[in-house]
């Protein structure tokens, strides 16, 4: 049996290993150069360690969706990978990439419910998954109707917390509080991973990770749910998770009662203020996506938690694939290239490295 | 050895005659023409030459007809060549023929490639027992046949329950999942829309195949075979093309670059009434000749031009060497062009470069080798370098005698200086602590010489430029070389002899003085060239700036005669350098590892080499060549069309 330090030093290595696969200024610099898919596909596979991914592709007829689908194949794949390496007892924390891609797998499939579509869940099931979360995927195209979708989550906590969130008289979810039910189980079953199995500076570390994340979901969705739909007071509070990190309840209610007619000023008001004012983004809610790029680069690079390094690459390789999507989204649709490399995060010149 | 004299030559004559002119004046190959209306004016009637040349379409066409059937460029002419009035159909011929036959082949490969993919899509459907005539048949049912991602082939249980949609699998691979499905023409659409987003590829069955996919595959690939046999035989018969017409090409090539280049020449030229000019150098030794070849030419005249525009233009420079010399001219070129009117550095690089580097890589053996891959360089690839490289190697073998080194060993020769010269052995001990100092001395000595020469050099530039000022009161002018040998001297005499020759009219004459001229260097050099000084410079200003300057200069003295110390740091380092291969090579039983040796020699001879070519160019270049060669002359390149090209039309 492995010795929990061994295991540990081998994973410090190998995330370092993957990370240094990751793509560079030059390459994003390289795809915005790109002007189709396909382009963008063959570089990907001539150029990247998405070659893997690419390799039984033909670059040149392959589909947007189907090159999205692979590259988050090879991702999930990797992720799997590296239970290899971690300690036994840690493998429930773990889970919780997982455990994100469940929750965002359910609130699509109560989404396409809501618009009477849930055949078209079979065009965004992504196939690497079916195998390893709790409720069986394949199901949920045929689901007609809410309680058909209880069904397949039966013997899940899922099934429970969506009782809870019974469609109305319309026939259509809450899907604000369903959200906000869902995250908050999301992190309260991490909390309580990282009370269990981490202690000292570890738990230290990761306590901060996703209590910044929480606070970053709660200041994302305050400021959206006020200022594009006009939502406040009791309804507003609902969809508030009870996790978070530098956000006091004092703060939070600032945010929920102050005026909303400058955004900026806003966030300027809170402990993440010096994010905002330095960068200028085409879309306020980036400002958290940066802040959490930076807060994970310096946490994987700075190597004082293990167990927050991992947590830190994880999350960096998602935010690179959220912008290869946004990316190769672009392309699709001719937006031009400068319009696309706004909507990158953590990608500012050609000659920096990301 | 020296720098030609040249003189400038006016040909004129009828513009029927031009061609014919010209033809002569560069079959002499020592005419160098200069551009006629630089210097006759379109204001006294003349006009440039400036017709489109005819035979940069025919030559483009050539080259690309030679590259597309393989035929290399040779500017040797073949044996047969075709009249100059056949050139352009002859060329027009031959490009409709390849044209012809690349075009056939081209086909065939389309053909191939498209019978490959489709014996591709073929292979994944073999499986189908079914004829493809009857499935395209088919006016109520659509037929698709493609490829799907295997993961999305997972979803198509999702679909199960649709009645129109049946998709029938053929071949199952890694990552993705061929076959067919079928749908109801009126549900196509739909049924399509599935599929297309479950990212279905589809191919299209080629319309040659016939019967089951089995029996089609067989076709094609009997297609294929022939195919192939075909393009096999198109293949040959350009290669028969290309061995038939191969000499009519090259004769082409040749003939039609060379009316190319001729037609070029007259750009030359100025035309006034009726009449063509031509203006152009050649050399004292080839007036002779060149006047000869005008004479058969009655309309046309050459004629000496002397004063008035022959005065503005400026002769190119044509070096006249011997055969030992010559080879060094191409060092001397990467400086720079001697100007017309300063010495030919040529014959001071040829001895200097070659006793230097004799001495810095003195070795019997190493000399031997450097010669012999000289000569082989010389004569098989006809490079400069080699004539070089067997001058040079002479020299250390010369040195290598001297020194009593034979690749590396120091005993094998003590033999023949007792024999030959009754002497208890080598001459000189390179690796002798002893000999260390005279070899660091003899290096300083032979830079202190090197650096006069080139002092002198410059003065006798000056003198030929009529420069006095440069000649005789800067750093490099007769000033600076009294106070050059003078502090040398000095030095010399103190360390040496322990003399001290440093009286006050030593100092005074010998130092002061040269350094005061050196001084006052440009406003001496005004006064002598009776110019008037046009900048407005303060007397502050000006004795500031000199004076740091004559501290620059007086550093450069200094640094460049230590500079040759490498010279003899060189020296021992090859002795030492083999010392340590016989040290590599040593055994326990004292005998020495033959492999060892060789390679030890043929690194030290590779490596030491290298740096001592380049180190010796390094000393002509910055230490010698600052001193007087400015290398800003025109080089002499006089008209000489490919003569081959002429072929008998001489």
């Amino acid at each position: 049996m492995r010795s929990e330090d061994a295991c540990w030093t081998a994973l410090a290595a190998k995330i370092r290993v993957l990370y240094g696969q990751r793509l560079r200024g030059e390459d994003y610099h390289n795809l915005l150069n790109r002007r189709s898919v396909p382009e963008i596909a063959s570089y990907l596979k001539n150029h990247t360690a998405y070659a893997p991914a690419l390799a039984g592709i033909d670059e040149h007829s392959i589909h947007r969706g189907q090159l999205e689908n692979l590259l988050r194949g090879q991702a999930f794949a990797e992720y799997l990978r590296l239970f290899h390496y971690i300690p036994d007892k840690h493998d429930t924390f773990f889970r919780f990439l997982l455990q994100q891609e469940e929750v965002e797998q359910i609130l699509l499939a109560v989404s396409l419910l809501n618009a009477n579509l849930p055949s078209d869940y079979i065009f965004s099931l992504p196939p690497y998954l079916a195998e390893y979360v709790s409720f069986d995927l394949y199901k949920i195209p045929n689901c007609k109707s809410f309680d058909q979708l209880l069904a397949v989550l039966h013997g899940t906590p899922y099934e429970e917390l969506l009782r809870r969130v019974r469609p109305g008289p319309d026939g259509k979810t809450d899907l604000l509080k369903l959200e906000a039910r869902l995250w908050t189980f999301y992190f309260s079953r991490i909390f309580r991973a990282v009370d269990r199995e981490f202690r000292g500076s570890q738990r230290d570390s990761l306590r901060r990770c996703f209590g910044i994340q929480a606070d970053l979901y709660n200041l994302r969705n305050i400021l959206r749910m006020r200022r594009n739909f006009g939502i406040s007071g009791d309804r507003l509070r609902a969809i508030v998770i009870p996790y978070g990190y530098k956000l006091r309840p004092a703060t939070i209610s600032n945010l929920l009662t102050a005026p909303v007619d400058d955004s900026m000023t806003l966030m300027t008001s809170t402990p993440y203020a010096s994010v905002f004012r330095r960068f200028n983004f085409a879309y306020w809610e980036e400002y958290g996506m940066e802040l959490k790029y930076e807060m994970f680069r310096f946490i994987l690079r700075s190597a004082s938690s293990p167990a927050a390094a991992v947590t830190a690459y994880l999350e960096l390789r998602q935010i690179e694939l959220d912008n290869l999507v946004s990316l190769i989204e672009g392309v699709r649709y001719s937006l031009p290239g400068a319009e696309i490399s706004r909507l990158l995060v953590g990608v500012s010149a050609p000659d920096q490295a990301y | 050895m020296a720098i030609e004299r040249m003189k400038l030559y006016h040909v004129s004559g009828a513009i029927a005659q031009f061609d014919d002119a010209l033809r002569a004046c560069c079959s002499t190959g020592c005419f160098q023409l200069e551009p006629a209306t630089s210097v006759l004016r379109t204001t006294e009637g003349y006009h440039p030459v400036d017709d489109v040349n005819p035979w940069e379409a025919p030559l483009t066409r050539v080259v690309e007809l030679c590259n597309a059937a393989g035929v290399k460029q040779k500017e040797t002419p073949p044996a047969q060549m075709p009249e100059d009035g056949q050139l352009l159909s002859t060329l027009q011929a031959l490009e409709a023929e390849h044209k012809s036959l690349s075009d056939e082949l081209a086909a065939l490969q389309t053909k191939k490639s498209e019978i490959a993919q489709g014996l591709v899509h073929l292979s994944h459907i073999q499986n189908l027992d079914v004829k493809l005539d009857d499935i395209f048949a088919m006016k109520h049912i659509k037929i698709r046949f493609g490829r799907l991602p295997r993961e999305n082939y997972d979803k198509l249980r999702l679909y199960d329950d649709n009645p129109y949609l049946l998709f029938l699998p053929s071949s199952i691979e890694k990552d993705y999942v061929w076959g067919v499905y079928f749908t109801p023409v009126s549900f196509a659409a739909s049924v399509d829309e599935i599929f297309s987003s479950l990212y279905y590829e589809r191919f299209y069955v080629p319309d040659a195949a016939h019967g089951t996919p089995r029996e089609a595959y067989a076709a094609f690939e009997t297609a294929q075979k022939e195919t192939l046999a075909a393009i096999q035989q198109k293949e040959d018969a350009l290669g028969d093309f290309l061995k038939a017409h191969d000499e009519t090409l090259r004769g082409l090539f040749c003939r039609i670059k060379y009316l190319r280049e001729f037609y070029e020449l007259r750009h030359f030229a100025a035309k006034k009434e009726g009449e063509f000019h031509l203006i152009g150098w050649i050399g004292v030794r080839d007036e002779k000749a060149f006047l000869q070849a005008l004479e058969p030419m009655a309309d046309v005249t050459g004629e000496l031009c002397e004063g008035g525009y022959a005065e503005t233009l400026t002769p190119p420079t044509k070096l006249r060497n011997n055969f030992l010399v010559r080879p060094f001219e191409m060092f001397v070129k990467m400086y720079g062009t001697p100007s017309y009117n300063e010495l030919d550095p040529t014959p001071l690089v040829a001895l200097t470069y070659t006793l230097l580097f004799g001495v810095m890589f003195g070795d019997l053996g190493h000399g031997a080798v450097l010669v012999l891959a000289g000569f082989l360089m010389a004569k098989f690839l006809k490079m400069g370098l080699g004539k070089i490289l067997m001058v040079v190697g002479c020299s250390s073998m010369v040195f290598g005698v001297l020194f009593g080194s034979v690749f590396g060993n120091e005993e094998m020769l003590d033999g023949f200086y007792q024999t030959v010269f009754g002497l208890p052995g080598k001459p000189f001990e390179v690796t002798a602590a002893s000999n260390t100092n005279t070899i660091l001395y003899s290096a300083v000595a032979v830079g202190v010489i090197l650096i006069a020469v080139g002092i002198i050099a410059n003065i006798i530039n000056g003198i030929k430029q009529r420069d006095f000022g440069k000649a005789f009161f800067s750093q490099n002018g007769l000033a600076g070389l009294i106070f050059y040998l003078s502090a040398m001297l000095a030095v010399v005499f103190l360390f040496l002899f322990d003399k001290n020759l440093l009286s006050p009219v030593y100092i005074i004459l010998l130092i002061g003085v040269p350094l005061l001229l050196i001084f006052l260097r440009e406003p001496l050099s005004r006064l002598v060239a009776r110019k008037p000084s046009h900048e407005k410079q303060g007397i502050v200003e000006f004795i500031v700036q000199n004076f740091f300057e004559l501290f620059e200069i007086v550093l450069s003295f200094i640094t460049n005669t230590l500079s040759f110390l490498r010279v003899g740091a060189f020296t021992m380092s090859h002795a030492f350098m083999m010392s340590v291969v016989f040290l590599l090579a040593e055994g326990a039983n004292g005998s020495n590892n033959p492999v060892v040796l060789v390679i030890g020699n043929l690194f030290v001879i590779g490596m030491e080499g290298l740096i001592v070519a380049i180190q010796v160019l390094r000393l002509q270049f910055y230490e010698v060549f600052s001193r007087f060669y400015a290398g800003e002359g025109k080089e002499y390149q006089p008209a000489c069309l490919d003569s081959a090209g002429l072929g008998n039309k001489s």
